[in-house]
């Protein structure tokens, strides 16, 4: 019996032995990987992108950052509001800014058709409620998808505070008047929304809606950078977030 | 007597039917004509390597363009292009359906690439849209492409090698 203890003992000192030089290699190689790592996230530059809506500057009867958007992305027209399908729209000023924190607002504002879209939410609810991981959170801070993956199941939809996001009832193809083919379209049962033309940014160009708006109401740019454009005009004016109280963290920043 | 000839007979014919497709294909004549016409010089992979695993390679690029935001394949010779069905591999390879659909109604797959993707027209390119030739430097090019490129570099890790 004591012998057979001494034994074990013996061996599992030597297997534990032998454990910690085998881990000591793999921690070795392990740490120089992160070192790696955090070298990289180190070096690359941190990014939110974000949006000023200046409503000041909007004219009523003007779409035509709906139009450059909706060019640019194959989004299907279905004439029809129950299969609509919308990247960036505008609509009434009490839809966008229900939580009536705002009173005896200027009738000129009340009345004005307000600009939306994806509000690329730091903390967004339709990412947590995707089950497959379609939507997701870039580094960047837009929220995007991956049409690949979506099996339409329009949990994000319920999970969206904002309307964000649109449903492809039928087949969207026939619904597209001119296919830009540097963008997919997409397929029936898939949900879509806007993704802050991520493709454009790669390219170092500003989004559609921001280079179509002839009355310069769209300010884009990296809302953790001091000395940024944007941040310049937020620092100039008061904003408003849409339903602030949700605690989403809206990237879009409206001033009206 | 006639009774052997019957079965042995019968035996016969039956597996002569039986193994008939083998038969069949033993010398097939009808392989897809693929139209192997390009606009560019060199593939984003070599042939050999493109015939059987465009597949994975073409889930590579997706995955990394959605997912990682990486855009960029490198080229055999260290060049740029943007990682993307419409543009990059049917910008050279001339027609879709005598490129890609061709073998896969052969092969009898049907990969739904193209439902969202957009084919372009026939004959439609007249250039390169989606080929950058922008020269990357000389000491990333072998860590980008065993980062970037994953897939191939695994099975071609002596390609890899030469480019360096
Ligand atoms: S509809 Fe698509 S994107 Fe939305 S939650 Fe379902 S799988 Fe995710
Ligand atoms: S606005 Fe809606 S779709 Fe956009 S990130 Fe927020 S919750 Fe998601």
């Amino acid at each position: 019996m004591t012998e057979n203890r001494r034994k074990f003992l013996k061996k599992s000192a030597g297997v534990i032995a032998g454990a910690g030089v085998v881990s000591g290699f793999i921690s070795k190689y392990a740490t120089g990987f992160a070192d790696a790592a955090t070298e990289k996230a180190v070096t690359k530059k941190k990014i939110r992108w974000g949006m000023v809506i200046d409503m000041r500057k909007c004219v009523s009867g003007c779409e035509k950052c709906i139009d450059a958007c909706h060019l640019t992305h194959n989004v299907p027209d279905f004439d029809n509001p129950k299969d609509e399908i919308k990247w960036i729209w505008k609509s009434d000023y009490h839809k966008v800014f229900p939580s009536k924190s705002q009173q005896f607002v200027a009738a000129e504002t009340r009345e004005k058709p307000f600009l939306t879209l994806c509000n690329h939410c730091e903390n967004p609810p339709c990412v947590k409620a995707c089950p497959t991981g379609a939507t997701f959170k870039q580094s960047d801070g837009i929220v995007e998808m991956d049409f690949h993956r979506c099996i339409g199941c329009r949990f994000c939809m319920a999970a969206c505070p904002y309307g964000s996001r649109s449903f492809n009832w039928r087949n969207p193809r026939p619904a597209i008047k001119n296919i830009t083919p540097d963008y997919p379209t997409r397929e029936h049962g898939v949900v879509e929304k806007c993704n802050f033309c991520s493709e454009r940014l790669a390219k170092g160009q500003q989004p559609s809606c921001v280079e179509a708006c002839p009355e310069k109401v769209l300010t884009f740019g990296n809302l953790y950078d001091k000395n940024s454009e944007i941040r310049q005009v937020l620092k100039d004016n008061p904003t408003i977030q849409r339903k602030p109280e949700l605690g989403t963290n809206p990237s879009v920043f409206y001033i009206t | 007597m006639l009774e052997k000839f019957l079965i042995f007979g019968g035996l016969t014919a039956f597996l002569l039917a039986a193994t008939f497709p083998f038969w069949q294909n033993a010398a097939p004549e009808d392989y897809p004509k693929v139209a192997m016409e390009t606009k560019g010089e060199q593939c984003v992979a070599p042939a050999s390597y493109m015939r059987e695993n465009h597949m994975q390679l073409l889930n590579e690029w997706r995955d990394s363009v959605v997912r990682d935001g990486d855009r960029f394949h490198i080229m055999p010779d260290g060049s740029k292009v943007e990682k993307s069905l419409t543009k990059t591999c049917l910008g050279c390879h001339v027609s879709q359906e005598k490129f890609c659909e061709e073998c896969h109604t052969y092969a009898s797959v049907k990969p739904y690439c193209w439902e969202c993707h957009v084919t372009p027209k026939s004959g439609a390119h007249t250039e390169l849209t989606g080929i950058e030739t922008e020269k990357l430097e000389e000491d990333n090019l072998l860590n980008n492409l065993l980062v970037r490129n994953r897939v191939f570099v695994a099975g071609n890790l002596n390609f890899a090698v030469k480019q360096q």
